[in-house]
């Protein structure tokens, strides 16, 4: 995406906005500030954010949507909050709270953020002239967001890993990623990323290619590809196959600048793809293996913000449940039985790990790769 | 609340002249003319004088000819030139016709990867210069090949401007290349992908032959166009000189030649896929049979 001009962000396209619902609405209703003719007391009390509270602005005529997409993650950022909270303890929260909000807050998607302008990570500016967009764009607000992990797994964007097959069938983030998904589910009390049901679920899209469709539609249609039928459905996740290597991080630190500014660094990436047990293994996610991925956490990630800020650090595994955006058709592991079979290499197994690391990941590793016997070649 | 609209509507009228201030350029009769011509001349060319590494060795041995190399300074310095090279950087070629030979010469363009090189051809030949080549692959190749390179390209005493070119048309050109945006009006597979997905160009060109249309396929949504008939179907090109084009062809020559004559014709918001269906391909993005 090309950086956007300074008068690019702020341009309003008065002729495609005045035919917006939305331009009913005096600018100082959302935006606060005062309807005056000269900059700085035009700008005396604008608001920093429109939808900081979506109840009381957007949700004013919005009642479907509002009240929940106050409760997603989007608005909430509680995912974070989660993973953090359970390496640490209640003392440190204030002090992990103080660097969320130094190093966080700017990833929090109000309903402009999808709606209206680029979010402010990437330095804002109106998408569309300020027109209200009904569908967010991939590039200019999604991938915004979801840039280094989602967008360079999605667009292929890595040196030798293809793009998503989705991505090459002209597939953006909102034909999988709903309205109703990304506002809220109408869930209470989402924790995490992977809370409650599948969304989306491949198999919703895929009934066919499974077998377990209509059953004459599918074998007429595929004749039933064998290893969708040989493993049990709970054994392992779709991205076991169909996923290929993707981004993990290690050792995120913040440091600081000479000026003293506080900033977050990633030491290192790695390329990997790694089978381990399923550490959120529920009722909507029963598989026992799936991809795991690196996060950049480390037992210090913090000491910026006080000593010792997660003394629980192995209470969760540094390796996490996944779902990467580089789906392929075919992978090393459809290619052959063997690609599995016998195959450690794939497999998340004791050696793979460092030594300081070993324990908080000692529920998702696996002792080896499921056995070659009686495969046959 | 009518005031205030009012207050408002005026604001942002004070930005528009900012966004429209390109105005449609004035495209000068003799550029037309010129156009019309290369268009007639497209269908006998060899290969769209395009110029295999392998054919340009051989016409380094045999034949006299200036090769010129219009890659960026900087470039230039980093890696050294193929010797006997003449260097102006694309964007200047039109002031610099006084250092190249008369117009009936030889002259074999090179840049990194080729892209450039077409739309420096193109240029040559729209000014009158019929025997100018491009070299396939570019630099890349000749490095490729771990053929010599020299550090600097050769020093040329600047003559006169061959009497025969149109100062107008001269002037043109000069001001166009000068005016190239800054990725020389490329596009990556990916990133035309993407613009498929939300926000598709109003046009998109395929100008290979109907044998490459048909397989291995075209990008689906593209109509065809084959090169040679292009410019004499002129007429049918869209009326809106700023409306959203992309071309391609199998590795970007072909495209690159429709693109520069779109782009010197005044249209302000043309695109040439880089690397063509083969980059396309290579990044596996699909293509659909007819
Ligand atoms: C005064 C009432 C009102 C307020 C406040 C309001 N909207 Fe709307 N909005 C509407 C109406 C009416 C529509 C048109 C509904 C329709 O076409 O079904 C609409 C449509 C939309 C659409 C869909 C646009 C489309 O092209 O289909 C989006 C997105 C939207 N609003 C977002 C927002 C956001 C974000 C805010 C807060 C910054 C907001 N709205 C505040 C009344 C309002
Ligand atoms: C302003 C930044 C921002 C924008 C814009 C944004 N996201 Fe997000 N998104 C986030 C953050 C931050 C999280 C994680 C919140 C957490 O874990 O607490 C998230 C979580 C998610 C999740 C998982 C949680 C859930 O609610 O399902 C999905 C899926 C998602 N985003 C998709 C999208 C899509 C699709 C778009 C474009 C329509 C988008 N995002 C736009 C920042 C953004
Ligand atoms: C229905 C509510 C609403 C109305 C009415 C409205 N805006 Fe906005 N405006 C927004 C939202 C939402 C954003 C996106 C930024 C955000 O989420 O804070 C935005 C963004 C902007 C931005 C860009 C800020 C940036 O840097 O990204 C400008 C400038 C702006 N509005 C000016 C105006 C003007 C002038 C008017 C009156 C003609 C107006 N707005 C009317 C809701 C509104
Ligand atoms: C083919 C369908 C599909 C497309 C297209 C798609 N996703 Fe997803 N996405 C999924 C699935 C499946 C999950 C896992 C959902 C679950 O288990 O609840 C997911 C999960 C996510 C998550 C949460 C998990 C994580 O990795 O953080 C985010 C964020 C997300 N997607 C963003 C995006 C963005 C941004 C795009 C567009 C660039 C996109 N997705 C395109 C299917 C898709
Ligand atoms: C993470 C991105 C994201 C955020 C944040 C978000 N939306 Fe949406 N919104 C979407 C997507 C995706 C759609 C579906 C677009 C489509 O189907 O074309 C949508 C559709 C809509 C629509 C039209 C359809 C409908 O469901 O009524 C309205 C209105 C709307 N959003 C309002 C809001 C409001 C108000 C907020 C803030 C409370 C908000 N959105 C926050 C992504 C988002
Ligand atoms: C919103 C619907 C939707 C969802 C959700 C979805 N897909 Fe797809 N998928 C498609 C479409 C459409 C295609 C392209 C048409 C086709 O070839 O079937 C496709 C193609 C594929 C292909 C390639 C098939 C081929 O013939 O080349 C694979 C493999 C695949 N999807 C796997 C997945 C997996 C794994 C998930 C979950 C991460 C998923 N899909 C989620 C709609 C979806
Ligand atoms: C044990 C490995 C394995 C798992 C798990 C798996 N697949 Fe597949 N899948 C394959 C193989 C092998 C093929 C055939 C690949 C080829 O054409 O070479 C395939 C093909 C496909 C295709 C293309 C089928 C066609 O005929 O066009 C789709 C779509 C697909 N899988 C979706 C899924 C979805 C959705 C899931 C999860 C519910 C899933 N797969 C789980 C191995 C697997
Ligand atoms: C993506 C990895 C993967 C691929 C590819 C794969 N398997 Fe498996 N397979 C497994 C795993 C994991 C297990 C379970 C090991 C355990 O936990 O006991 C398993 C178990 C089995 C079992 C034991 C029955 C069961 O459900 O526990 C059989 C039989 C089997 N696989 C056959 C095959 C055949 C035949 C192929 C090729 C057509 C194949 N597998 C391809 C991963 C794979």
């Amino acid at each position: 995406m090309a950086p956007m001009e300074p008068w690019e962000r702020v341009w309003i396209d008065a002729e495609a906005f005045s035919e917006d619902v939305h331009s009913y609405i005096n600018c100082t209703d959302c935006h606060g500030g005062q309807a005056v003719a000269e900059k700085d007391a035009a700008h005396t009390g604008l608001k920093p954010e429109v939808a900081d509270d979506p109840e009381t602005t957007c949700g004013q005529c919005h009642v479907d949507v509002a009240p929940y997409a106050k409760e997603s993650l989007h608005n909430t950022l509680r995912g974070y909050d989660t993973a953090l909270y359970a390496r640490s303890e209640p003392e440190h929260h204030p002090a992990i709270e103080e660097m969320q909000s130094n190093h966080c807050d700017s990833c929090h998607a109000d309903c402009g953020d999808c709606h209206v302008s680029q979010p402010t990570s990437v330095g804002g500016g109106l998408v569309a002239g300020h027109v209200f967009n009904r569908t967010p764009s991939m590039s200019q607000n999604c991938t915004a967001c979801h840039g280094s992990r989602i967008k360079d797994e999605y667009y292929g964007a890595h040196e030798g890993i293809p793009s998503d097959v989705h991505f090459k069938q002209r597939m953006a983030c909102v034909d999988c990623h709903t309205g109703d998904e990304m506002h809220g589910m109408k869930m209470e009390d989402v924790n995490h990323r992977y809370d409650g049901a599948q969304e989306p679920d491949c198999q919703s899209c895929h009934k066919i290619e499974m077998g377990t469709g209509d059953e004459e539609e599918s074998e007429e249609e595929n004749g039933i590809i064998r290893e969708h039928v040989i493993h049990d459905e709970t054994l392992m996740s779709c991205q076991v196959c169909h996923s290929t290597t993707y981004i993990n991080c290690i050792d995120c630190h913040v440091e600081q600048t000479e000026e003293g500014t506080a900033f977050f660094r990633v030491d290192e990436h790695f390329l990997g793809f790694y089978v381990g047990l399923n550490p959120n293994q529920t009722e909507e996610r029963p598989y026992k293996y799936v991809p795991l991925r690196h996060v950049p956490i480390a037992p210090d990630s913090f000491s910026f913000y006080g000593d010792d800020l997660l003394p629980n650090y192995e209470e969760r595994p540094t390796w996490v449940y996944t779902t990467p955006h580089n789906i392929q058709r075919e992978t090393p592991q459809t290619e052959r039985c063997q690609g599995c079979h016998g195959n450690d290499d794939i497999f998340l197994t004791r050696d793979k790990l460092s030594r300081e690391e070993r324990r908080a990941n000692r529920d998702v590793i696996v002792d080896e790769a499921p056995s070659m016997f009686g495969l046959g070649n | 609340m009518r005031k205030f609209l009012v207050l408002i509507l005026a604001l942002v009228m004070m930005l528009v002249p900012m966004v429209q201030a390109q105005e449609e350029v004035e495209v000068p009769e003799v550029v037309v003319e010129r156009i019309m011509e290369y268009g007639e001349l497209i269908p006998e060319l060899d290969h769209y004088n395009t110029v295999s590494l392998d054919d340009f060795i051989v016409m380094l041995a045999e034949e006299e000819i200036t090769i010129l190399d219009v890659r960026e300074d900087a470039e230039v310095e980093e890696t050294g030139v193929i010797e006997g090279s003449v260097h102006i950087p694309l964007r200047t070629l039109g002031e610099n016709l006084d250092k190249l030979p008369d117009q009936e010469a030889k002259i074999v363009v090179v840049c990194k990867g080729g892209f450039r090189a077409t739309i420096g051809m193109t240029a040559l030949h729209i000014l009158g210069y019929e025997n100018a080549f491009v070299l396939v692959g570019g630099f890349d190749a000749w490095v490729a090949e771990d053929l010599d390179v020299v550090d600097a390209p050769v020093e040329v005493e600047a003559a006169e401007v061959p009497e025969a070119i149109d100062p107008e048309l001269m002037e043109y050109v000069a001001e166009y290349l000068m005016n190239l945006p800054e990725n020389w009006g490329g596009v990556k597979a990916a990133d035309l992908n993407i613009e498929l997905i939300e926000n598709p160009p109003d046009y998109l060109y395929d100008v290979r032959s109907a044998e490459e249309w048909a397989d291995p396929g075209y990008i689906e949504g593209a109509s065809h166009v084959w090169i040679n008939e292009f410019i004499p179907m002129m007429e049918e090109w869209p009326t809106e000189k700023d409306a959203n084009i992309v071309i391609y062809c199998a590795s970007g020559y072909r495209g690159g030649i429709a693109s520069t004559v779109m782009g010197l014709l005044g249209y302000t918001n043309v695109r040439n896929l880089s690397g063509g269906t083969k980059a396309w391909v290579a990044a596996e993005l699909p293509l659909v049979q007819p």
